[in-house]
């Protein structure tokens, strides 16, 4: 199986070779060829060939198009600034409410940063083809609305203005729209809409049944009518909002640490696959290469029987993450194989059981 | 009725995030002559305690807290034209998120539940240098100084701000740091003092304890 094949076969609950792994490397695969974001925010050459080299290495299933989840609201008129490893918003476009009467949709054809990223998935296409899952990360409607407006002060007008924030969530999603079609021509498998500010910490279930829900499903829509794959992923605890993000329309969940994925599997069923999610601050940042593996392992045993799984970090890697920590990952998902009843088996222990928990961990 | 009750209608107003009967209740309470100090400390910050537990036991979101803080600043505009001066600060703190991060959300509510725990708090905004740090902390002859960060990537300019704050002859604040990224291991080993915490909640309770300690000292 190449690795497109092993992921579709998650996504489709049939019989992989092995369980799938997506480290979530985005900056990360940067540094393998010394790049850091702000190196190559520009130059689609590089951003394709730091990820290109990062794959040799870490031999994983998916290679993760663009940098950050900026792109739209810079487009839109945020002023964004590029520190060394991420672009922040340092003024947002809306100020006061009237502003949004004055805020118009990008072209996405030549927008900001859109078209070096559409570039970045065309030479990762040219060289990757179809045996590879190329995967842009791209900015979620409600996150995007934060990104114009600010986090806090979107967060108290969905209380006090709800018609406001559901005019700026529509220039939103039509802003993300045009980018992700700029996305499916330039042939991606899959599209990952990134809604940190959706999740279940900042936000409450009803919240995200209001603001998130609606919108996040024209994306996943769009994508589904191109055959490509929309994923979902949300940031921080999803307990209260996975089962209705399992009904949007995106075939994959991408699910962060504080959650438990077995928990997480039986909720979701067979409705959806769900990736995730080892914490990629206490144990990729500063685990040891051992207790990655191990945490991966029980993380396999948690979630992987039935096909549906991906193996992968909560969130995206830190750029200091070390190379050891990511390849140990990537050895637990190929010491396994799985059964025709797609139970799950290891078939070696690549690295000893480690003494203690990482150090970070509570006892 | 007497000050209790007056307190106890301003504290449920907050709680109900209404703004508008905060308004009327606060005015209320200060028409009657209910002293300004315990209107803060007994009515507002009160209610805005409460919120917070509500939402560390995921009863409320953040939205939640967000609303009734806003509200909480609109009555506070209401009461200090009455306070005699800042009379009940528990210590100077000067705040912020170090440089490289601007998530402000965090370090809001934390500021917030300093100040209604009694604090004097000098917010210095998102993305600090590690120097601005050491010199609001001199300016100020600051108690704590406490470092606000939710990105990992950021951990290295706190680092930075803590060798530069304990290198400081004439700076005598202990350094309290906070947010996802950090733990008690890592606060030590970056040279904190003491670890704030994953939530505002918790920030104020350590601050005290550092502050004990510090006066203890």
């Amino acid at each position: 199986m190449n690795h497109l094949e092993r992921i579709v076969a998650a996504i489709q609950h049939t019989k992989p070779d092995r369980v799938p792994v997506t480290p979530l490397s985005i900056n990360r695969s940067l540094r393998v060829l010394g790049y850091t974001t702000k190196t190559v925010l520009y130059d689609p050459r590089k951003m394709a060939d730091g990820k290109i080299a990062a794959s040799e290495v870490f031999d994983d299933d998916a290679v993760v198009a663009g940098t950050d989840l900026f792109v739209e609201s810079e487009a839109l008129g945020s002023k964004v600034e590029v520190y060394e490893h991420v672009p922040v918003v340092v003024d947002y476009v809306i100020k006061e409410p009237t502003d949004l009467d004055r805020l118009a949709v990008p072209d996405a054809k030549a927008a900001g940063r859109m078209p070096v990223v559409t570039d970045e998935i065309r030479l990762l296409k040219e060289h990757f083809g179809d045996t590879m899952v190329v995967v842009p990360v791209t900015c979620g409607p409600l996150t995007m609305a934060s990104q114009l407006y600010g986090p806090e002060q979107l967060l108290i007008a969905m209380i006090e203005e709800p018609a406001w924030v559901h005019r700026l969530l529509d220039i939103c999603t039509e802003t993300a729209l045009g980018y992700w079609r700029e996305i499916i021509d330039a042939g991606a498998h899959a599209i990952v809409a990134l809604e940190p500010i959706s999740s279940g910490t900042l936000i409450s279930p009803d919240q995200y049944r209001e603001f998130v829900g609606p919108y996040v499903a024209r994306l996943f829509a769009l994508a589904n009518e191109h055959g490509r794959v929309p994923v979902n992923h949300v940031c921080g605890d999803t307990v209260p909002i996975i089962d209705q993000m399992a009904g949007l329309g995106s075939p994959l969940l991408q699910l962060d640490y504080p959650i438990s994925m077995g928990e997480a599997k039986l909720a979701v069923g067979d409705r959806v696959c769900i990736a995730g999610n080892v914490d990629p601050v206490d144990y990729m940042l500063y685990g040891t290469p051992s207790q990655v593996y191990w945490k991966c392992r029980a993380v396999i045993e948690e979630a992987a029987a039935g096909s549906g799984f991906i193996l992968g970090a909560g969130c995206d890697l830190n750029p200091r993450t070390p190379t050891e920590n990511i390849l140990a990952m990537v050895h637990a998902a190929k010491d396994t194989v799985y059964n025709d009843d797609l139970t799950v088996e290891f078939i070696r222990e690549s690295y000893l059981r480690p003494e203690v928990k990482p150090a970070r961990k509570p006892a | 009725m007497d000050e209790r009750q007056y307190l106890e209608r301003i504290k449920q107003a907050l709680v109900d995030l209404n703004r508008d009967r905060l308004l009327v209740e606060t005015q209320a309470a200060l028409d009657e002559g209910v002293d300004p100090t315990r209107i803060i400390k007994e009515g507002l910050s009160a209610g805005l305690l409460l919120v917070g537990d509500q939402w560390i036991r995921k009863e409320r979101f953040i939205s939640h807290v967000l609303v009734a803080a806003k509200a909480m600043g609109a009555a506070q505009e209401l009461v200090e034209p009455h306070l005699a001066g800042d009379s009940w600060g528990a210590g100077k703190i000067v705040l912020g998120t170090i440089k490289g991060d601007l998530h402000d959300i965090g370090k809001n509510l934390v500021a917030l539940m300093l100040r209604s725990g009694g604090f004097e708090v000098t917010d210095i905004g998102v993305d600090v240098p590690a120097e601005r740090f050491v010199e609001t902390a001199r300016e100020q002859d600051a108690d704590i100084v406490a470092i606000s960060l939710l990105m990992s990537v950021c951990l290295d300019e706190v680092e930075r701000a803590c060798e530069l704050i304990k290198g400081a002859q004439d700076v005598r604040a202990r350094i309290l740091v906070g947010g996802p990224p950090v733990s008690d291991a890592v606060a030590r080993e970056i040279g904190a003092d003491m670890y704030g915490g994953f939530d505002a909640v918790t920030a104020l309770e350590s601050a005290r304890r550092l502050l004990s300690q510090l006066r203890a000292a």
